[in-house]
């Protein structure tokens, strides 16, 4: 890899940003290696591993993985590649097995990794038996409140620093059952789109577009909440409106930035959804104590950005893998969450946010998939200066946490320290 | 499973309507298709066939009005930035057959093929073939022309679990 720290850093400059950003092949490949190779990503969730044996697989940046549940009930992940010749050792999504098996020769792993039988292995002898090994394990993998993160290389902090104050999110989403843990719906919901996976990243905390680009889905919404019966409303409409609102709405939410590049606003959406919300509130307070179902419902945030690889949104009960494929193609990947002790309801009102933010048949993400592939298009064909100086005074002090008005850019500006941070070789 | 006098009956009419539902897609009469359905008529993309429940797990799509409403009354709207220009639809419909047919209702079940094209006017123009099997839950309405509204229109994507391009069409 031959580009320079120097010219990497030339790349940002004060409230701007070049756009070969989202082209640049080299560039890529050294967010893999420095970005997603080296820091903490979310794979998952430990109810998706409910025994020994069971196993998903997903990738981190660039490597396919597969998360194993051991005879001894750890959780490792493992690259997915058999030590033989290469193969893919666990197919499909997910699965129990009693035993790693590859599909090329039969090699074959404990749920350890370690190998267990190779065919001929007399055959192997002096050195070519040193060389007979296990999975390649990634080099940290731990779980924060249930979930699953691993970094393929050594990570540049612990995992606890690297959440730092992002944990509040997570901790959140947690908190909300009343029974105390939270389990992964049993299938995933996956769009993709032709354009770099940053754009998602940086949309996702823009509250400007949301008027402009889906204008079409909050007039249509109108159109037809208004021909409703009066008092009558319902949690789609609600959320397509919610994109509608006057700018100064949105600039009396508040932005967090946080070190390492993540960032979150205030919550924007309705909470309203009647007589379920007042028996998830009730359950709530009977489990929790009525102050701390206060205190853990008055966390009201719109969708948490923990960079570079996931989005979170505890109150809707949703998380999204940002899963860059190549420069210009980006996979996201939505997983919804059962709050145990909840009433029933509940879900399907998670389900309405995580169908309608994740779906590539959503009337909304249809949109935001359109902006991304014309910015894309636009920077292969016209590459040049984007701006991302908007509420430029207030920059967010480093370590720790900024605080803005929704409408800024700040949240962008922070993700880019944090990619220099990381492409140039330095902590987060 | 005999086949009655009333299924074959029943049968003709499911095909009827299914033809309507056809005619009304391609010339993007949309309120008429939602009109089609049972007040409480459903829209469902599974995103795997082994989906049992749409309350349970994510989808493509799930929803009933008036979200449907919403959904449809933005493909009327002239500023839909995926569609434009608005999507060329071809849809191939197979004969329907008959899952169940009981006092409450009938299930039927059609093979389809939709081919949309759409123009992306500085980049490469997408083909794309939806494939797969709608099952439709029927409901009797003396008053509809073809005797049937639709209460669960469920299409099951021959590729439900892949990562999907946007799709601003309704297949």
């Amino acid at each position: 890899m031959n580009i320079s720290n120097e010219a990497i850093r030339a790349l940002v400059r004060d409230g701007q940003v070049h756009s070969s950003v989202y082209t640049d092949v080299q560039l890529f490949a050294l967010e893999m290696e420095r970005l997603f190779h080296r820091r903490w990503l979310f794979l998952g969730h430990e109810s998706q591993l409910p025994e020994p044996g069971s196993y998903f697989t997903g990738r981190l940046g660039q490597v396919p993985v597969v998360c194993v549940r051991g005879e001894d009930e750890i959780v490792r992940t493992f690259v997915n590649r058999c030590t033989h010749r290469g193969a893919k050792v666990c197919q499909g999504t997910s699965g129990k097995v009693p035993r790693l098996v590859c599909p090329y020769h039969g090699w074959t792993y404990k749920l350890s990794g370690k190998l267990d039988w190779i065919p001929l292995r007399e055959e192997y002898t002096g050195a070519a038996c040193d060389r007979l090994q296990g999975l390649q394990e990634v080099a940290a993998m731990e779980t924060y409140r249930g979930f699953l993160f691993a970094s393929l290389q050594t990570p540049e902090s612990s995992l606890s620093d690297y959440l730092g104050h992002f944990r509040s999110t997570i901790d959140n989403l947690v908190d909300r059952a009343p029974g105390g843990s939270v389990v992964a719906a049993p299938f995933l919901i996956r769009h993709k789109y032709r354009a770099n996976w940053k754009l998602t990243s940086e949309n996702l905390n823009d509250t400007l577009h949301a008027r402009v680009t889906h204008s079409a889905a909050a007039r249509a919404a109108q159109l037809v909440a208004r021909a409703l019966p009066a008092g009558q409303m319902d949690q789609t409409l609600s959320m397509m409106t919610a994109n509608a609102k006057p700018l100064e709405a949105f600039r009396d939410l508040t932005q967090v930035t946080e070190a390492g590049g993540h960032s979150y606003f205030g919550a924007h959406m309705p909470t309203g959804y009647g007589q379920l919300q007042e028996d998830y509130a009730d359950a709530l307070a009977r489990a929790k104590g009525p102050e701390e179902a206060q205190r853990i419902l008055g966390v009201e945030r719109h969708v948490g950005i923990l960079y570079p690889g996931s989005s979170w949104h505890a109150r809707y009960q949703t998380v999204r893998i940002m899963q860059p494929l190549r420069p210009d193609l980006t996979e996201v990947i939505g997983f919804v969450f059962r709050l145990d002790g909840a009433p029933d309801g509940l879900l399907e009102s998670a389900l309405n946010y995580c169908n309608g933010s994740t779906s590539a048949f959503s009337t909304v993400i249809t949109d935001d998939l359109e902006i991304y592939e014309g910015i894309q298009r636009a920077a292969e064909g016209a590459p040049g200066w984007l701006q991302i100086a908007r509420e430029t005074g207030r920059r967010a002090p480093k370590p720790g946490t900024g605080s803005y008005p929704a409408t800024s850019e700040a949240y962008i500006r922070n993700q880019y320290n944090s990619w220099l941070d990381a492409l140039c070789g330095e902590a987060a | 499973m005999s086949i009655t006098s009333d299924d074959r009956t029943c049968l003709a009419q499911a095909e009827e309507l299914l033809a309507l539902e056809d005619r009304l897609l391609r010339d993007r009469q949309f309120r008429q298709w939602l009109a089609l359905f049972t007040v409480d008529g459903a829209y469902w993309i599974p995103v795997s066939p082994a989906q049992t429940d749409p309350r349970l797990a994510p989808s493509h799509i799930h929803e009933a009005r008036p979200a449907l409403d919403a959904r449809i009354e933005r493909l009327y709207d002239a500023r839909v930035l995926p569609q434009l220009p608005v999507s060329r639809v071809s849809r191939l419909r197979g004969r329907p057959w008959l899952v169940s047919n009981q006092s409450e209702g009938m299930e039927v079940v059609s093979p389809f093929q939709v081919i949309e094209a759409r123009q992306i006017p500085d980049g490469d123009d997408d083909l794309r073939i939806f494939a797969g099997e709608c099952l439709y839950r029927l409901r009797p309405a003396p008053d509809e022309p073809c005797g049937w509204r639709i209460k669960l229109k469920r299409v099951d994507l021959i590729n439900s679990e892949s990562a999907f391009f946007g799709v601003s069409i309704l297949i």
